[in-house]
């Protein structure tokens, strides 16, 4: 899992990121108790200081939360999963449209050829 | 992010004679985390290792250890790696393990046969029959052994394959909790990035950097590993 992450952005965003597209997946659905953050840690190969700064980001943006003895849980909030998908989905577009613009590639370019592809 | 410090240490000067090994090092390490202790060879990191672990004096300046008012009383919660570890080359792994464990008020001898077994590790095979690197790696799973709050390792990894590094990683991975400290020297970082909560970096005896590993990366846009060749 380790070869997953960059060494050159901090990983604790790199498995915020990681666990927000599971949860988009539906490798952790929502109500779903995730994994003892132990184990978790140990899973990713990364400190549970780490994990732990990683989970708090999902927590403060509603995606998370925890009771008391029992551990973390996915929120089962039906409008903040609805936006989670729309912003993983507006940032993949973001970075594809920034990345096709440095190489040169207009909007009329980019739309026939999505158009093609799609199947 | 954490609220108490294992290891506070304010304007700790030390010399050999005429040679400074340490220049006004403050810095510190909050408990529970994992700090990678870096810098060149003579950069001061075994000096600051040894003080720590009341392994050397006499040196000024101000060095708190897990709350004792000195290190001398420290050393009953500290387990420390020497970068040298010594051993008798006819004793077997299991002997050299309850031999540690006599100088342990807390000595976990299940954890250190799990760690053995995993390693694929024989307990009844003589030091002094292992390869170079078994026999380091050995001595370092005898120290993890150890149920200890401060764990002062000097270069464990060196002159370990890769294949073995990332066991160790894995061995250290799991001995972590709120209640654990660890303060390990390396020189080999490009495969160990994940391990690290902090980085020291030691040049010339001073503190370079003493952060976040995440927030230098954050700071530099770089791996720790590169971060510390440009550096040094």
């Amino acid at each position: 899992m380790d070869s997953a992450f960059r060494s050159d952005t901090p990983l604790y965003r790199q498995i915020a990121d990681w666990l927000k597209r599971s949860i988009v997946s539906g490798a952790f659905r929502p109500g779903d108790r995730l994994p003892s953050i132990r184990d978790l840690a140990l899973r990713l190969e990364v400190t549970p200081n780490t994990l732990q700064r990683a989970l708090q980001i999902l927590e403060d943006e509603g995606l998370l939360h925890t009771e008391r003895t029992s551990g973390k849980f996915v929120t089962t909030d039906a409008v903040r999963l609805r936006t989670l998908r729309d912003e993983l989905l507006r940032d993949r577009i973001r970075a594809l449209i920034s990345d096709l613009r440095q190489h040169g590639y207009g909007r009329e370019e980019i739309l026939t050829c999505f158009e093609r592809e799609w199947y | 992010m954490m609220e108490t410090d294992a290891v506070r240490i304010q304007h700790l000067s030390m010399a050999y004679g005429r040679h400074d090994a340490l220049r006004d090092v403050s810095l510190c390490v909050p408990a529970g985390t994992m700090t990678a202790l870096c810098g060149a060879n003579g950069s001061g990191k075994t000096t600051l290792l040894k003080i720590a672990g009341g392994l050397i004096q006499p040196w000024r300046g101000a060095v708190h250890i897990l709350s004792h008012g000195d290190t001398w009383a420290a050393k009953a919660d500290i387990c420390y790696h020497s970068a040298f570890p010594w051993f008798e080359p006819q004793q077997t792994v299991s002997g050299a393990a309850r031999r540690a464990a006599r100088f342990h008020a807390r000595y976990d001898m299940t954890r250190l046969n799990g760690m053995l077994a995993s390693f694929d590790l024989d307990p009844s095979a003589r030091l002094g029959a292992l390869s170079k690197g078994r026999c380091a790696l050995a001595l370092f799973l005898i120290s993890l052994g150890a149920d200890e709050r401060l764990y002062l390792m000097d270069e464990p990894f060196g002159g370990i394959d890769v294949k073995t590094r990332a066991q160790m990683k894995t061995a250290l991975l799991r001995c972590m909790s709120p209640d654990r400290t660890f303060i390990i020297s390396t020189h080999e970082l490009s495969d160990l990035e994940g391990l690290f909560d902090r980085l020291i970096l030691l040049d010339g005896g001073r503190v370079r950097l003493s952060d976040w590993t995440d927030d230098l990366r954050e700071q530099n846009g770089c791996s720790l590993s590169e971060l510390v060749r440009r550096m040094i």
